[in-house]
């Protein structure tokens, strides 16, 4: 069935560092343990700021998911510049060095997917695992290509999400912006079937991709604000239209109520 | 799970030492005597910009079809210039410096691996859904998947899918800190490997469905991408599981999504990047993978590791191997270190040839593999 997509729950993290999902309790739940290395059985290097706050929201939303269920789970996320402060460190350290004693640590980050990746390392994710960029319009995309994937069966739940850093003033102008600030936006999608025992609290209509020219100036993200009103207001009452243009391509999802 | 037969085609690709596909495969089936350990790039953004608009304009489909065509990039870095200058300006930045800054792209500032994304489609006119996937390298790999789903979920009727990345001072320092590279040649699965070579590339492809009618006036042999599968392993940043978890189950999905048995497969173009640990773990997935060993073979040691580019580079000679019935030794393999497998090594292999895998790993765990098939007109 096409429209059989619901999403389970979500989680945001604004660039102020607050979360925004009460539904969950978010303030009851404890800072999880430093990131350990399955490879070695020791503590990792402690991962970006923004590695660290996803994790952190990650572990929320993952919380009560069993490890079975993680194992054949997807990650579909997307991010504009999410390896930009890796980026920097490394770049700095070859500069610094006339590139003799680059950062092996810095450089194996310096990837848009690292923090992905870190996220499977962290939960025992063994499912696909994908990293899209479409300007503002990335963290929908990933959205629709989740949806994509689920519909055709080649796989039943992913963590989606977006993650980027995003400046304090005009969105899209990196010149005159004097902070940048990690923004985190987490949920579950899936058929119903994949978590039997977590009821739904958003269905999802329709998910599309198509051309346009139109260009939003945004992050990633594309503001947090938008996502989280949209998936308040999919979850009480209404049917709303998600939208976000970037780069050529337009991203559009229609969310209600269960 | 997509049922329709995907068609590939148009098939191009280019490195910083070749210049067309035929020009790689060549020098495959009879390596040259020397191979450089890094690309020499006087200009990256214009190696990145000259390589991956080479690469596109020789897989572009007619003008008529590119109204609904997409298009998706697949690369780790994109114009890895560009965001050195970003980098090299934020830096600035922060030690009270703007007016570097404000001096890049126009004063529009940096987009990220969007902005080629951008350029590109504009630049060839693809009017379809156009994004950049970008997941280490597997991305090009994974960038002909998500085609392939496009096509087969109706979101375009054809994807064009370009993978490349440049191996500049950025990336070859990092390798360099990672001690990865190697000091003499890449001589992938040999006893006396000693670490990867860096290549620049770009490859392109059009990924459609076969359409009824077209299919019945089709002429000769066509490349199809029957199945395929992504995975994580979940273990480790940089280095694979050792008991090769992500590899097996990537490998088992294109085997199943194709409905073909392990057997089936006449030979795998494997990821073999000449590291100690990538060589065992693949070792370890064929082994599990395969009670009868099809025949095995690598080419990152002509090409060097061309990062986000090698799985479509990759599956281009791939489509060349099935298509000439040709399978070229290992570059630089000269003792395998593990001899009791089905290596290909000092001169090709001249066999019947339907079905190929192509694997590849990257940093952060990810595997994805592509079961490819030779179809005559009417095979389908």
């Amino acid at each position: 069935m096409k429209d059989d997509v619901f999403i389970f729950r979500w989680i945001a993290q604004d660039s102020r560092g607050n979360n925004k999902a009460a539904e969950m309790g978010v303030e009851t739940v404890k800072k999880p343990p430093p990131a350990f290395s399955h490879y070695t059985g020791r503590a990792e290097r402690s991962v970006s700021s923004l590695g660290e706050r996803a994790r952190q929201l990650a572990s929320l939303v993952l919380q009560d998911i069993p490890a079975k269920d993680r194992q054949t789970m997807a990650v579909f996320l997307g991010t504009m510049r999410g390896a930009r402060e890796e980026d920097l460190i490394f770049q700095r350290s070859r500069k610094n060095s006339n590139g003799k004693y680059s950062s092996p640590a810095a450089f194996s980050r310096t990837l848009p997917s690292t923090v992905a990746a870190e996220l499977t390392i962290e939960f025992g994710i063994r499912g696909p695992l994908l990293v899209f960029t479409a300007g503002a319009a990335s963290g929908l995309l990933a959205s629709v290509r989740a949806i994509r994937w689920i519909q055709s069966g080649n796989i039943s739940l992913a963590l989606t999400g977006a993650l980027d850093w995003s400046h304090a003033d005009d969105c899209h102008n990196t010149i005159y912006s004097t902070s940048y600030s990690p923004q985190i936006l987490f949920y579950l999608i899936g058929r119903r079937s994949a978590l039997p025992g977590i009821y739904p609290m958003i269905q999802i209509k329709q998910g599309q991709l198509k051309y346009s020219s139109a260009q939003n100036k945004q992050r990633a993200i594309a503001s947090i604000t938008h996502f989280v009103n949209a998936f308040r207001l999919a979850s009480t009452q209404r049917v709303n239209i998600q939208e976000k243009s970037g780069i050529g391509t337009l991203c559009q999802i229609i969310m209600g109520p269960v | 799970m997509t049922k329709s037969p995907i068609q590939l085609t148009s098939f191009s690709a280019c490195t910083s030492e070749y210049s067309s596909l035929e020009d790689i495969f060549e020098a495959w089936v009879t390596p040259p005597a020397k191979v450089p350990l890094f690309p020499d790039h006087p200009d990256e953004s214009i190696a990145w910009k000259s390589l991956v608009e080479k690469a596109m304009e020789a897989a572009l489909p007619l003008e008529k079809d590119r109204d609904d065509c997409g298009f998706i990039l697949a690369t780790t870095k994109g114009d890895i210039a560009a965001l050195e200058a970003t980098l090299d300006a934020e830096n600035e930045k922060t030690t009270g410096n703007n007016d570097v800054l404000r001096n890049l792209d126009g004063g529009r500032g940096y987009g990220g691996i969007s902005q080629s994304v951008q350029a590109l489609g504009d630049r060839f006119q693809l009017r379809g859904p156009r994004f950049c996937v970008s997941t280490a390298c597997t991305s090009g790999l994974v960038g002909l998947i998500e085609a392939a789903m496009m096509v087969g979920a109706g979101d375009a009727p054809r994807v064009l899918v370009c993978a490349g990345d440049i191996a500049g001072r950025f990336v070859r320092d990092g390798f360099l800190s990672l001690k990865a590279i190697s000091s003499t040649t890449c001589r992938p699965f040999d006893v006396h490997r000693d670490g990867l070579a860096l290549g620049s590339a770009a490859a392109a492809c059009l990924v459609q469905r076969v359409e009824k009618k077209k299919e019945k006036k089709k002429e000769g042999a066509t490349v199809f991408l029957t199945g395929w599968g992504i995975s994580s392993d979940a273990v480790h940043m940089t280095a694979p599981d050792r008991q090769a978890g992500g590899l097996i189950r990537a490998i088992r999905q294109a085997l199943a999504m194709a409905d073909i048995d392990a057997g089936q497969i006449d030979a795998v173009l494997l990821h073999g990047t000449g590291t100690s640990y990538n060589d065992a773990m693949e070792t370890v997935a064929m082994r599990e993978i395969f009670s009868r060993r099809p025949l095995l073979t690598a080419v990152k040691g002509l090409t060097g590791h061309t990062l986000g580019a090698s799985g479509l580079l990759e599956t281009a000679l791939a489509s060349r191997m099935l298509q000439r019935q040709i399978v070229p030794p290992i570059t630089g393999l000269r003792t395998p270190e593990y001899p009791d497998m089905s290596w290909v090594y000092t001169i090709p292999r001249y066999q019947p040839l339907k079905t190929i895998l192509k694997t590849a790993s990257g940093f952060g765990g990810m595997n994805a593999a592509v079961v490819l098939t030779l179809h005559d007109a009417d095979g389908l």
